[in-house]
């Protein structure tokens, strides 16, 4: 386990928000993302997990669910993101004054769909694992993440490196089944769908 | 674009209001040539040139540049004279060698014989091939150089790609997408719809849900989930999805929904390992036979949005683009282009080199009624 970037957290953020970060927060919540990664794994989707927190509460988590709803969008964050909109609406908060205090940990980079969805709706900062070389969106294929694009809202901050390679071990696990050179390539069903990450390190999947 | 420098007449100005612009990649775009320096030198004696340049294509290949010409001609009527291409400067690894007056010598130490050869200079030539003819006329300013026109790039780059037909089509579908968005309730109006190429009818269509349901539900995002519903899955929920084209009180419209048999076979990603299409491949003219990424399964269903179109009224946002490419779409029309846009305007997603499907971006299709949807509030 690796835990890089977090002794020193950002002086930018709300109160309600630095109260909640110290390391061992950040770890826990990190290694309850990589737990909900693991049941995707098991679900046969590709393994990333996250969890959206609001002032030490836990308002949703998600796995990716592509294959389960033969939709491409339906990325971990996005999942997390319908049940922390449902909290609200249950609550009868105003879902732009959750969101402006809510932190995503999740276990890989998000990609340019989700980081835009995350901004669209004023995440103040995402805490991930590994980097996604193939469909990032904080930096690794694109900075959705800090561009100053019209009407997307003030830009959000990012930590990484939070149990990467657990992360990376799971993808890893995940594209090992999948990986057309393997000389008995097992064909799950729909497994081509799996691309919605990527892997930093072996791009397995890769051609 | 060539268009844009015309004189406007009545004639072009009806034009102009079917045009269908292309958003293609930048460096196919751009008229700025980028240059790199080379030797140059003046032949004084026509009959040393064929040795000359067989000396030196063996001590100065143009490895990098092989799409220049190595003589060229300059000057006019009787004062045509031959320069000759002698080497780029970075085949000069010595300071020494690049000094000018000692050119000569740093060719003969090479095994090229300086007879004939007259003065030598620094000239200016083309880093790369041209892409589009007007590349090739800025590009040949410099240096003659080697072109190869492609024809299709050129249709598109002069808005005549699509014939009165495809048009016609073109702007159905995009009507089609501006009476859905009028059922938008909130401030966004925006609708788009998804089009079956190989039969060409609507797969489904709706307005801008963002306001009314959930922040994420912007037009084409609700069209992804509709696709999805159509093959035994999405994820939405949906208040009022019709099932009738043409019902213009409901906010979404979803072809008869088709459940999967278990048995079915499962839809699969066209074989990636392949060589892709080429992103700009011609529409005119393919059957739908030839045309990849229009496999279907055994149920008629293609993978995801796979050979889908999408007509939507205005420009999608980073989060909506990316989603069209995670889905795997074919071919997006948009009216008219917003600041913040992803395929043409702030990114140009459909074109990311690092991204692992590209697609066909086409802008400007009934702009002005797509415009007035943003204007007249309900």
């Amino acid at each position: 386990m690796s835990i890089t970037n977090v002794d020193v957290l950002p002086k930018f953020l709300p109160c309600s928000i630095e109260n909640q970060t110290p390391p061992r927060y950040t770890t826990r919540y990190s290694v309850r993302s990589s737990n909900t990664a693991k049941d995707a794994l098991e679900q046969g989707e590709v393994p990333v997990g996250c969890m959206f927190v609001y002032r030490g509460k836990v308002l949703g988590t998600g796995g990716n669910e592509v294959n389960k709803t033969k939709n491409a969008t339906r990325h971990a964050e996005m999942i997390g993101m319908d049940q922390v909109l449902k909290w609200c609406r249950v609550q009868g908060l105003d879902q732009a004054c959750v969101f402006r205090e809510t932190v995503l940990y999740v276990t890989v980079e998000p990609c340019i769909m989700c980081a835009g969805a995350l901004r669209l709706i004023h995440i103040p900062l995402i805490v991930y694992g590994c980097r996604n070389e193939r469909f990032g969106g904080c930096g690794s294929v694109l900075h959705v993440d800090s561009d100053s694009i019209p009407s997307y809202g003030a830009s959000l901050k990012c930590i990484r490196g939070l149990l990467a390679d657990d992360a990376v071990e799971l993808l890893r696990q995940f594209y090992k089944g999948q990986n057309p050179n393997a000389p008995n390539p097992k064909l799950k069903s729909g497994s081509q769908i799996g691309n919605s990450v990527g892997n930093p390190v072996m791009n397995l999947d890769e051609d | 674009m060539t268009c844009a420098k015309k004189l406007k007449t009545a004639v072009d100005c009806e034009e102009e209001r079917h045009w269908i612009l292309p958003v293609l990649a930048q460096h196919i775009t751009t008229n700025t040539i980028e240059l790199d320096t080379v030797y140059a030198g003046a032949i004084e004696d026509k009959k040393v040139t064929s040795r000359l340049l067989k000396e030196l294509c063996i001590a100065y290949p143009l490895k990098l540049h092989q799409h220049l010409k190595r003589i060229r001609n300059s000057g006019t009527g009787k004062n045509v004279r031959l320069e000759v291409l002698l080497c780029c400067e970075r085949d000069l690894p010595c300071p020494e060698e690049r000094i000018r007056s000692q050119m000569h010598a740093t060719l003969e130490a090479n095994n090229v014989s300086t007879e004939g050869l007259g003065n030598v200079y620094l000239a200016k030539v083309p880093r790369s091939s041209p892409l589009t003819r007007a590349q090739y006329r800025e590009a040949i300013a410099y240096w003659p150089t080697q072109f190869h026109e492609d024809k299709q790039l050129e249709l598109l780059l002069d808005g005549r790609y699509f014939g009165s037909a495809d048009r016609t089509k073109i702007e159905n579908h995009m009507r089609t997408a501006i009476s859905r968005a009028r059922n938008s309730t909130g401030e966004a109006r925006v609708g788009a719809v998804f089009v079956d190429p190989l039969s060409d009818t609507v797969v489904c269509s709706s307005c801008d849900l963002r306001d009314a349901e959930h922040p994420f539900h912007h037009a084409p995002n609700v069209c992804v989930d509709l696709v999805a519903r159509s093959q035994g899955g999405g994820a939405y929920e949906y208040n009022g999805v019709s099932a009738n084209p043409d019902s213009s009180d409901s906010p979404c419209f979803v072809r008869e929904l088709r459940r999967c048999s278990p048995e079915a076979e499962v839809p699969r990603a066209p074989d990636e390992r392949t060589p892709g299409t080429r992103e700009l491949e011609g529409h005119k003219g393919r059957t739908a036979t030839v045309d990849k990424g229009l496999a279907r399964n055994s149920a008629g269903l293609p993978y995801l949005c796979t050979g889908y179109d999408l007509y939507t009224t205005r420009e999608p946002c980073v989060m909506c683009a990316m989603a069209l490419l995670h889905s795997r779409i074919r071919r997006v029309f948009y009216g008219c282009s917003v600041p913040g846009g992803a395929l043409g305007s702030y990114y140009n997603i459909h074109v990311q080199p690092e991204l692992n499907h590209h697609f066909e971006v086409f802008r400007g299709i009934l702009q002005e009624e797509c415009k007035k949807l943003q204007w007249d509030t309900v």
